[in-house]
């Protein structure tokens, strides 16, 4: 009891080391790749190659002022940072890093619960507080209309996220993340299945963690920095750092549902893809990699359109998918996997067409000429 | 039973904030409070699927309505004289019955004799064997509470959503709009977008 | 059950970072404030009235439906991971949940809620 106890500890501290070890150097990585996409240097003074960048960021935020404007609520100015980088750092406990007892014996998570899925969904659906108290807290108008932005905007995709997971769940009969790898180990990865969830939910996902082009709480010409204006130093920093690991969560949770999570390649035999942690690492470092892509690509949409793609258009697909995939599993229950693959390519390919024809954004005219716009 | 007691304690500290704190705000944070720890309270009652319903759903949905609505009521227009001056005696007999059923039901529990076979069935209240009994034995109820949210949504639209005139709210000048926009239930006039 | 343990100790330790850290900027940070840098933002001018302002009534209906919504997947999330089980009967009781929210969906569509101005 007590061993078992102190090493989910020593686990627990591991995870969040590791993860804000991760956050100072992604901060790092994504200053130089976006400087890389813009043709220009980036961060590169402090220790070679700019390495030593994140401990002089951590050790400025450390030692600034901390202010706490007059017109604060104090105590929930104090309170929203601490929900935020809490909620974060938990999530990421539930994710499986390799098979059972190969980390030297013991289990590479630091919980492995029946409601893996759910677990995550519920804590990050609780860090919209932190965000929306931060706001009003802060008592200053930017804040308030950024955190009520962001809000409204993290639960109209949370939505989206839950819905897609669905025809998932349906497939894999478990919400037990490594029910769901050791499933996709034996019948393949289920993004060849679920297409579609595979194509929502990573939406959902850019929009719950408030990256580009949904990055709309921060959108700068507007809301000067959104839910963030009144914090600084410390507290500023762990928002950041909230901010940055929900990105690696969304990028663990991506890879664990739709890309075969801790398992390696089947082709390369079971020893290889039953190393514990590269094959996990290497997936996040892909996807924290697209994330910064989509940044330096895609320009940030406009707040009414965000909504209306969140409701008009996630929403409806994610449903059909589900559909879809519970009248495959009731009608065709013993035929091959692969049909479901070809159904998801083709609906993939037609959402791509669609929105490529701007039909669902028709409406929106009108109500621009209503607004006077 | 510590951890029982811990929470339980918790519990009723959050519920007790909820009434006694005079900002909206930190009445809405207390009885999130209240909720999760109701939400630990289900774990340890082998209620896993129930647990993070619970977070979903109350902590994480209908609490942030609550605190949006709180903010759409300006702070000030809360304090002041009640309005409602009868509910106060109403509440507390209410309250008292309540713990009397309450009481009454506890000390008349007795555990059903085939408790193990039935605790053994719900696997720990996973959502797959929820599922199968929610939707066998518990099917009618199931359809009926679906049917009772398409009601709610219907209600929300129609309480709360001034539909725009069509073809007029095209041609209202930008200022009839913005009022719309920004309107509540109280304060907006829909004669006023129409016309 | 033993593994909700672990889930405590995740938060403990999740929350003990937060608390350090809020703790260190704290103590560490210095200390001259003036009226000026206590002020809230608002692109150099004096504040002006309350920022606990009203906002559009529209957020709020966004919450209400989010919450109907959000119940119906809560309920679809059994279903889903005991479809294998159910059979064939699942998918018409899917089906009849999904066509129920399908309206509510469209009506709320057809009166233009989703609408943003």
């Amino acid at each position: 009891m007590l061993t078992d106890i102190l090493l989910t500890l020593l686990k627990a501290v591991g995870v969040v080391l590791g993860l804000l070890t991760t956050f100072a150097y992604m901060t790092l990585i994504e200053r130089r790749l976006l400087a890389r996409f813009q043709i220009r240097a980036g961060p590169n003074r402090v220790g070679p190659l700019g390495l030593l960048q994140p401990v002089a960021d951590a050790i400025k935020s450390i030692f600034k002022e901390d202010l706490v404007v007059t017109a604060a609520d104090k105590i929930i100015f104090w309170l929203a940072p601490f929900i935020a980088i809490t909620m974060a750092l938990s999530a990421f406990g539930a994710i499986p890093a390799g098979p059972a007892g190969s980390l030297f014996g013991q289990d590479p998570w630091v919980f492995n619960l029946d409601i893996g899925l759910l677990f995550i969904l519920a804590t990050t659906s609780m860090g919209v507080y932190g965000i929306f108290l931060a706001g009003w807290s802060s008592g200053s108008k930017y804040p308030l209309f950024g955190g009520l932005r962001s809000s409204a905007q993290i639960i109209s995709y949370e939505l989206g996220q839950g819905l897609s997971v669905l025809g998932l769940l349906m497939l894999t009969g478990t919400m037990n993340l490594v029910g769901i790898v050791n499933w996709q180990a034996e019948h393949g990865i289920l993004i060849l299945f679920q297409g579609v969830a595979f194509v929502t939910f990573v939406i959902s996902s850019f929009a719950e963690t408030n990256r580009t082009p949904f990055d709309l709480p921060e959108a700068e010409q507007e809301l000067v920095a959104g839910y963030l204006t009144e914090y600084s130093s410390i507290k500023w920093a762990l928002f950041q750092m909230a901010e940055y690991v929900n990105m690696i969560t969304a990028s663990a949770v991506i890879s664990t549902l739709f890309m075969g999570g801790f398992k390696g390649p089947a082709f390369l035999g079971e020893t290889i893809a039953n190393i514990p942690f590269i094959w996990l690492f290497a997936k996040i470092a892909l996807w924290l990699f697209i994330f910064i892509w989509v940044r330096a690509t895609l320009p940030r949409m406009r707040y009414d359109k965000l909504q209306q793609f969140g409701w008009k258009f996630l929403f409806p697909v994610a449903l059909m998918n589900t559909l879809a995939t519970a009248a495959y599993k009731a009608f065709l229950p013993n035929s091959s996997l692969w049909y479901l693959g070809i159904f998801s390519v083709l609906v993939v390919i037609a959402m791509i067409v669609f929105s490529g024809s701007r039909d669902w954004q028709k409406v929106d005219v009108k109500t621009r000429a209503v607004a006077g716009d | 039973m510590v951890v029982f007691v811990i929470l339980a304690v918790l519990a009723i500290a959050g519920a007790i904030g909820t009434i006694s704190f005079k900002s909206g705000i930190y009445s809405a944070l207390s009885l999130v409070g209240t909720l999760l720890t109701l939400a630990m309270m289900y774990v340890t009652l082998h209620a896993q699927f129930l647990a993070s319903v619970q977070v979903m759903v109350y902590a994480g949905a209908i609490m942030v309505l609550f605190l949006f609505v709180i903010m759409l009521l300006n702070e000030s227009q809360m304090s002041g004289a009640d309005p409602l001056p009868w509910v106060q005696p109403v509440a507390i007999a209410g309250g008292i019955v309540l713990a009397a059923a309450l009481a009454f039901t506890a000390f008349q529990f007795k555990a059903p004799k085939n408790l193990e076979t039935a605790t053994a069935a719900l696997q720990g209240g996973t959502p797959g064997a929820i599922g199968e009994t929610l939707f066998t034995k518990f099917l009618l109820p199931f359809e009926a509470v679906s049917i009772l949210l398409l009601i709610a949504a219907i209600g929300a639209v129609s309480l709360v959503h001034r539909q725009p005139a069509h073809n007029e709210a095209l041609e209202t000048t930008s200022e009839h709009a913005t009022d719309n926009a920004y309107s509540d239930e109280t304060s907006s006039n829909p004669a006023k977008v129409v016309a | 059950m033993n593994e909700f343990l672990h889930v405590f100790i995740m938060f403990l330790v999740a929350g003990g970072i937060g608390v350090l850290a809020l703790i260190v900027g704290a103590v560490l940070g210095p200390k001259k404030p003036s009226r000026t840098k206590l002020m809230a933002y608002e692109s150099g001018n004096d504040p002006i009235g309350s920022a606990r302002e009203r906002f559009p009534v529209h957020f709020y209906l966004v919450a209400m439906l989010f919450i109907i919504f959000d119940i119906e997947t809560a309920f679809f999330y059994p279903l889903a991971v005991s479809f294998n089980k159910l059979g064939t009967f699942a998918f018409w009781e899917a089906l009849a949940f999904v066509v129920l929210v399908a309206v509510g969906y469209f009506y709320i569509l057809k009166k233009g809620v989703l609408e943003w101005k």
